[in-house]
């Protein structure tokens, strides 16, 4: 055992290596706290979009982004801006995608004619 | 000594071992999947499932009985070996047609809604509403307003009284051979409720389906049948003023949201299928006494139990004024709905707010 | 007090017994403890006092085995089947590595407890990767970290006290 004892054959009941220990785990976890901050601006909210049923593409609400989404069957423009998503553009008829406004954790946005879903993740 | 530390390493792995079994009873998940192959609309799910084969399984029950209805109550289409709306129209005129029995009951159910709704809702009005889809589907160069003639001689062949059904031997005949079926004004809202039904039958306790809007959910979220939630399922109200660009600048201070836990919420609303011809809007809900679109309201959400219920109420409500609407859902017990005029007011129907969440 | 004689099996049995049903009693406060977590199931690790304790007195052998039946019984009595797949993850991996750490120099029973309080933690974590099939759940790392470090802090604090005392060293012949 390395246990440390002091002059009377006591055990300390704290002592220097272990204050080392707990001082370098919480530095650790802090860094690693920024750094996942850094890496994921973890708010939680993700936008989905997806094209026949299969996802197409996850975006950040908190990042502003301009998501051109061009397929056999059309061309949609999705826009992430101060924290909300929406359809700006479309060429489908009737641009009920792009009348439809904002997309929220309620109400996904959909464009029927090109097969395109736009909703909001929360987890 | 070396073998008492070899025997803990045992039992420490013996510790780890176990918990590898246990992976099997995963913890409880909300999953989702979307699609655009059923009723010419967008549907979709969210189900808590404990792991990815509960929720494959879900999926699957989803999708077959999706299909199943989508096929069933298909006035375009035929399919081989299926006798569906399009095949009686096809073919019950005059002559008895073999039905199933899934069918029969929705027939039967048409029926039943056709008289509470006192004829707004009739499945039997086919002929009418065949002339204004024509109208809808041609090419924005090439619009036109169906013949008023042609409507009121379309409209002479509407009594449901001439659908006749023999639910002994599962027939179906037509005594008025220009009759014409089209189970759009509930069809989503049937084979929502049987859906729903599959899939409680199928022991999944807390799950939300959508189809194109017509929203039906069970349980509270994350519940299963030993442990309760009070988690709500909620829905939202569309604004509808944001679609037509006379109403564009209308603000509208709707509920945030609706609690639909166990219940179904239907919409119907002039935005979503429409057409526009000299400045004027026509949308996809014919009124039975006019035989043309009604303009009184921007749309009309209706909450209750039955799904097949509230879609039969929400068209009906629509072509009916508000003073008929409103009695008829407060005379009905169960069913509550909202109401927003093309001026952008909001009525409600007595019990509605008790399930608005602000 | 009677000096006990640790050899007899009898006496040991009874010691064994005694610290599994403490161990029970501080898994219990763990039960009741709210997580301030958003992970279902995962527990604090102070139940980690009486291994770390054992662990000193006895060995590696007792200590797992007393978790190990500590564990088992706590999650029948008021457990469900994934909180004892938390501790029981959390515990292994934390004896393993109190194990281990025990070797460093200079370092008390307070230092193997914030280590064995991180490593109980991790291990549940790692777990719960796995039971929720989702990754993203690691990023609960740093939190987890911190505090797990600090249970165990107190349970490492705890555990060098009770070592110390004289009463103990009577039960275990040091």
């Amino acid at each position: 055992m390395g246990m440390k004892k002091n002059n009377e054959g006591k055990k300390k009941i704290i002592g220097r290596t272990d204050i080392l220990i707990l001082v370098s785990l919480v530095a650790v976890s802090v860094v690693a706290l920024v750094l996942f901050g850094i890496m994921f601006n973890a708010r939680g909210k993700t936008v989905v979009v997806t094209v026949d049923g299969e996802e197409y593409a996850t975006l950040s609400l908190d990042e502003d982004t301009v998501l051109e989404v061009k397929t056999e069957r059309g061309y949609n423009l999705v826009v992430v801006e101060d924290g909300k998503v929406y359809v700006k553009e479309s060429d489908c008829p009737d641009k009920i995608c792009v009348k439809s406004g904002e997309a929220t954790e309620l109400k996904t946005v959909v464009c029927l004619p090109h097969r395109l879903t736009v909703s909001i993740n929360n987890k | 000594m070396a073998k008492k530390g070899l025997v803990s390493i045992l039992v420490v792995m013996g510790m780890i071992l176990p918990v590898f079994c246990f992976s099997s009873c995963g913890v409880l998940r909300a999953y989702s999947s979307g699609y655009f192959d059923y009723f010419d609309t967008y549907s979709s799910f969210t189900v808590y499932a404990s792991s990815k084969e509960e929720f494959n399984s879900f999926a699957e029950i989803f999708e077959s009985e999706a299909e199943k209805y989508h096929k069933l109550l298909n006035i375009y289409e035929k399919y081989d070996g299926l006798v569906n709306l399009a095949s009686l129209n096809d073919q019950a005129a005059g002559e008895k047609v073999e039905v199933s029995r899934e069918l029969m009951d929705f027939l039967l159910e048409a029926k039943k809604i056709e008289e509470t709704t006192h004829g707004y809702t009739n499945i039997a009005f086919g002929a009418v509403t065949s002339l204004w889809h024509e109208a809808r589907e041609s090419s924005e160069e090439e619009k036109y307003l169906p013949n008023d003639n042609e409507l009121n001689e379309a409209a002479k062949h509407t009594d449901i009284s001439c659908l006749v059904l023999d639910t002994d031997n599962l027939t179906v005949r037509f005594t008025d051979c220009d009759m014409k079926l089209d189970g759009g004004a509930i069809g989503k809202g049937y084979a929502a409720d049987r859906i729903a039904e599959a899939l409680s039958d199928a022991g999944y306790h807390s799950f939300l389906i959508s189809l194109g809007g017509n929203v039906v959910s069970r349980g509270h979220k994350g519940e299963t049948e030993r442990k309760k939630t009070d988690e709500p399922w909620l829905s939202g109200i569309e604004d509808p003023t944001a679609y037509f660009e006379h109403t564009k600048d209308i603000s509208l201070a709707l509920p945030k949201s609706v609690d639909i836990t166990d219940m179904s919420l239907v919409t119907s609303g002039s935005y979503q299928r429409y057409f526009e011809l000299d400045g004027k809007i026509y949308h996809h809900i014919i009124s039975p006494d006019s035989l043309y679109p009604e303009n009184n309201f921007l749309s009309v959400s209706v909450i209750g139990s039955s799904s097949t219920l509230c879609d039969g109420f929400s068209t009906a409500l629509f072509s009916m004024d508000l003073s008929d609407g409103k009695e008829l859902v407060e005379s009905t017990v169960g069913v509550e709905a909202i109401w927003i005029t093309v001026g952008g007011e909001i009525i409600f129907s007595e019990g509605f707010e008790s399930y608005t969440v602000s | 007090m009677k000096k006990m004689n640790m050899r007899s099996a009898s006496h040991r049995v009874a010691v064994y017994g005694i610290m599994t049903a403490v161990a029970m009693v501080f898994g219990y406060i763990e039960h009741l403890l709210p997580l301030p977590i958003g992970i279902y199931g995962i527990k604090a690790g102070l139940a980690n006092i009486v291994p770390l304790t054992i662990l000193e007195l006895f060995g590696a052998f007792p200590a797992a085995v007393i978790n190990l039946v500590r564990i088992v019984l706590s999650g029948i009595l008021f457990g469900n089947t994934v909180s004892i797949a938390y501790s029981l993850a959390g515990g292994a991996l934390s004896l393993v590595v109190m194990m281990l750490i025990r070797r460093i120099r200079g370092i008390t029973a307070t230092g193997v407890g914030i280590v064995g309080g991180v490593a109980h933690n991790i291990g549940q974590l790692i777990i719960a990767v796995f039971l929720t099939d989702e990754i993203r759940i690691a990023f609960y790392l740093p939190v987890l970290i911190i505090a797990g470090a600090i249970a165990g802090l107190l349970v490492g604090v705890i555990a060098s006290m009770t070592l110390q005392n004289k009463n103990i060293k009577k039960i275990s012949n040091i």
